[in-house]
């Protein structure tokens, strides 16, 4: 592990994105057409090199505890990395790089780089901190960063419709922090401590039902799942999504539906664990259905591209709540499955959206209408979108079907056979929209303005075929993948085991 | 660590050496008879028609008009409720927000 | 070394590509001529499908212009290597398939859904538009037998216990067949197995007088003759695993102190599903796409999920 490896993970990005706009200005004074880009992609890789090296000693059974200034809990902010924080960190780094090596090629028309990269390096540090910290109002804080970075990349292209998007997210968004916020504040008056594992231990005596639960301590609750529960857009608060990755560009859709999908479930997965502890399985497993098939019925019926996309995150999204609901309801293989299911989707949804950002930069629409029949022009792309669809719907052997088949497992093993027929017939109907959208795309008769459109440009290729690989790879070989879920599900169960680490050992 | 329910590798190997002997057979047909193409030949076949390629595109909002029709009571009452509206939105998040404390109260009580 | 010896001998001789080939087109075979005799014609020989195939090989292999010719090529080749599969994976001559897994029903059903895939995506790459509207309602009609096939399944698997189709056909071997115990479950796959193989009143998605053979309207020689190849093995597979999951499955009996395997009672009870289907094919007329969907969401569905309940509980 490289020394101080915990806090360099959130330094590196976001010295580099305060570094960023001096390294536009000498740029245009020099005259480097990319260095921007170059160093953004610089900065993800140290990024992601640094958290493989802490990957595994956490993998080893250990909690890596990181005292900011040798203030030890609960007085100081500290950073507790156990294996659920690890397999987040990882997805962040590993397709935060992916992604900006694809906007090195898709962002290369537009003209503020500088901005961008400014801006898509703190949404990276926002997510680093929010998962790795371990003090819920440093939570906040990072959930802000990341939040106010995302609303301004929406509307980077200040077109109207991207400005539209964005204040929606923003209006919808912030009021899901501060509802986050209110929370804190709650818990802090009540409890008087902000450290996760410090509100864990003090709040452990209500698990359980031993003690009556106070007032505020359901109205904390309520909030701060109605919070958790925005930023993940579960139906009913899901309404800012569709347009926001609609208007964005497409590296900013890609970023988002992939790594900023993480936190969310971060923390609906540490959410009825730690700090509270109290039962939300219900909540997680209604919410969960309820977005998988809004979701997908609303998805079938769409014209455009990145929008029926958009809705599909919706629907996957739900897939994950309610696999770790049904973890809750005492099913282990629910759990894995909704983790495993996070790992893989943020894989090929980034991929999805990367394809759709290709299709638009070369052919400038995105509508179904105006598209057909480019499988013959762009044959890589329309691989790794095949390879992409049919992971989604979870055909084997790719690896969305090993996720949604222990998702599947799970629901019977919970005793809900019901939720396993649900989750079937949403897989039928995200195959079907896909088989609408690969084929409204990509096969058919070609209109005649698209004879000379050529393949996406080799940058745009690159992350989408390694990701393609990755997807196949995880399909043939399951316990690759197992193996990072595996720990992350028991470590997010076993809260004793981190309140233990985080105080006990100091 | 759970163990393993599905073992991908043999049944992924088996559809491939599958699709080998149907190349097989494919490059036995080929070498059988030669195609010998003409234009007309080529041509997508519209019972003697011309087919334009713009005229050809399936509508995509109709495409699953079959499944609406089964699902018509959502699309009926929850389509148009993504009205774009930024109000109406707030207003669903804090009636789920309702939704939630009582669901909580229920339960942890 | 043995094994992969003895995988490779299941794989092409018994029950792999040529039992299930020559069986399939056989049945095929059979059917043409019950329905012949059924419409008060002769009909073609029994042999008229392996006479079909041979023409097809001999006959030209055109891609249209306007075609992606890659998926238009690789369609009939993965839709015959997954009708193999699914053959490797049912119990044909004793309760113990050739390939064993943990829980080898999902997967049946999995791999019996890569065929139609493979059929809607070469009726859409062929750039045809009788193509694709067959493939179009070939989706239709896939959202609207999987639900029936997934649930009647997991009611058969409740009700023994296990997810294993070695475990079901034991079962059955002690008690009796599963269709006694779970008719409607029974009805219903078997309509589902209508839906399932094309075969009228669901024919819709390669629907003759309407669009001109729907999907498979481009395709030509060879690969033509691959798709029917297909087709015939998925017949044989689907017939057959609702034998093995409510009719018994192989069954070795001792009559007269003769040891008959349990193939030829597998082959007899698969017979007259396919009789049974062909049956039911000559009396019904074809459906609108929108009747079916409905017909299968409603009245099947229900009978199935009652079936399911009554098993729950």
């Amino acid at each position: 592990m490289i020394p101080q490896a915990p806090i360099l993970a959130i330094v590196v990005p976001l010295f580099s994105a305060f570094l960023m706009p001096m390294i536009g200005l000498l740029s245009k004074r020099y005259n480097i057409d990319r260095a921007c880009d170059w160093f953004a992609v610089a900065a993800m890789v140290g990024t992601l090199i640094i958290v493989a090296s802490m990957a595994p000693t956490v993998w080893g059974g250990q909690i890596i505890v990181y005292k900011f200034g040798n203030w030890s809990p609960p007085w100081g902010i500290n950073l507790a990395i156990d294996a659920l924080s690890i397999q987040m960190a990882l997805m962040i780094a590993g397709l935060g790089t992916l992604v900006m090596v694809y906007s090195v090629a898709y962002m290369q028309r537009d003209s503020r780089r500088d901005l961008f990269y400014t801006l898509a390096l703190l949404v990276i540090t926002g997510m680093m901190g929010t998962i790795l910290t371990g003090d819920i109002f440093n939570f906040y804080v990072f959930l802000e960063i990341m939040s106010v970075a995302s609303y301004a990349l929406i509307a980077f292209r200040r077109d109207s419709s991207g400005i539209e998007a964005g204040l929606k997210y923003l209006f919808i968004g912030s009021l899901g922090t501060s509802f986050v916020l209110l929370s804190i504040a709650m818990l802090y008056s009540f409890v008087g401590s902000l450290n996760i594992a410090d509100l864990g231990a003090k709040l452990a005596i209500y698990r359980g039902a031993a003690q009556p639960v106070p007032t505020i301590l359901v109205a904390s609750l309520a909030l701060f799942v109605t919070g958790i529960m925005i930023k993940v857009a579960m139906v009913p608060f899901h309404i800012w999504l569709p347009d926001a990755f609609t208007a964005a560009p497409t590296a900013v859709s890609a970023l988002l539906a992939g790594p900023a999908a993480v936190v969310g479930i971060y923390w609906v997965a540490r959410l009825p664990y730690l700090p509270f502890g109290l039962p939300v399985g219900i909540i997680l497993v209604s919410l969960g259905l309820l977005s998988m098939i809004v979701g997908v019925l609303m998805a079938l019926t769409q014209r455009d591209f990145k929008r029926m996309l958009a809705y599909h995150v919706i629907s996957q999204k739900g897939y994950m709540v309610l696999g770790i609901g049904l973890g809750t309801l005492g099913s282990v293989l629910g759990a894995q499955g909704g983790l495993f299911h996070l790992l893989n989707h943020s894989i090929y949804k980034s991929m999805l959206f990367m394809c759709a950002g290709a299709v638009l930069y070369r052919t400038g629409s995105q509508k179904f209408e105006e598209l057909g029949g480019l499988g013959k022009n762009m044959p890589l792309t329309a691989l790794t979108f095949l390879i992409g669809s049919l992971a989604i719907s979870g055909i084997p052997p790719l690896n969305g079907f090993v996720s949604k088949y222990t998702i599947y497992l799970g629901g019977i093993e919970a005793g809900l056979p019901i939720v396993t027929i649900i989750a079937v017939l949403v897989s039928a109907l995200t195959f079907a929209s896909f088989f609408k959208a690969f084929s409204s795309v990509f096969l058919g008769q070609r209109p005649k303005h698209l004879r000379d459109i050529q393949e996406a440009p080799k940058l745009m290729l690159f992350p989408m075929l390694a990701m393609a690989v990755v997807c196949i790879v995880i399909g043939l070989f399951p316990a690759l993948g197992f193996n990072v879920v595996g720990p992350a599900q028991a470590a997010a169960e076993n809260s004793a085991g981190y309140i233990g680490h985080v105080i006990g050992g100091i | 660590m759970v163990e393993l329910v599905w073992d991908p590798i043999v049944a992924t190997t088996a559809i491939l050496l599958g699709s080998l002997v149907a190349y097989i057979i494919l490059m036995i047909g080929h070498k059988i008879t030669k195609p010998r193409l003409t234009p007309e030949k080529l041509k997508t076949y519209a019972c003697g028609e011309e087919a334009k390629p713009e005229e050809t595109h399936m509508d995509s909002e109709q495409f699953f008009s079959p499944i609406r029709r089964i699902f018509r009571p959502f699309y009926r009452y929850i389509q148009p409720a993504h009205t774009g509206v930024l109000s109406t939105y707030l207003l669903w998040v804090v009636v789920g927000f309702i939704i939630i404390v009582i669901i909580i109260m229920l339960t942890v009580r | 070394m043995i094994e992969i010896l003895s995988f490779l001998l299941a794989y092409f001789i018994f029950p792999g590509l040529l039992f299930a080939s020559v069986l399939g087109l056989l049945f095929i075979g059979i059917d043409r001529k019950v329905t012949a005799h059924m419409q008060h014609r002769i009909g073609p020989p029994i042999w008229q499908e392996f006479l079909d195939f041979g023409k097809l090989l001999g006959k030209e292999d055109i891609t249209p212009a306007a075609a992606q010719g890659f998926v238009f090529t690789l369609a009939p080749l993965i839709a015959l290597g997954a009708a193999i599969t699914v053959m490797l994976l049912l119990p044909i001559n004793s309760a113990r398939p050739a390939l064993t897994s943990v829980a080898d029903l999902i997967i049946i059903i999995y791999l019996l859904n890569i065929p139609a895939i493979c059929v809607m995506l070469g009726g859409y790459s062929s750039a045809c538009p009788f193509g694709a509207v067959g493939a179009n309602r070939y989706v239709v009609q896939l959202f609207s037998y999987e639900l029936i096939f997934i649930v009647t399944v997991l009611t058969a698997a409740v009700k023994v216990g296990s997810l294993s189709i070695g475990d079901i056909i034991t079962y059955q071997a002690h008690n009796s067949w599963l269709a006694f115990k779970l008719p409607l479950a029974t009805a219903a796959i078997v309509v589902a197995a209508q839906a399932k193989l094309l075969r009228v009143p669901f024919d819709i998605p390669e629907a003759e007088s309407e669009i001109v053979h729907g999907p498979f309207t481009e395709y030509s020689g060879p690969k033509l003759g691959l798709m029917r190849l297909a087709y015939a093995i998925e017949l044989f597979a689907v017939a057959g695993l609702i034998t093995a999951l409510f009719f018994g499955g192989p069954v070795a009996h001792t009559i007269a102190g003769v040891q008959i395997p349990g193939v030829v009672s597998f082959l007899i009870k698969t017979f007259a599903i396919v009789l049974f289907t062909t049956n039911i094919r000559n009396i019904a007329a074809r459906l609108r796409i929108d009747q079916a969907m409905k017909f299968f969401w409603t009245i099947i569905a229900l009978i199935a999920i009652v079936n399911l309940i009554i098993v729950v509980l």
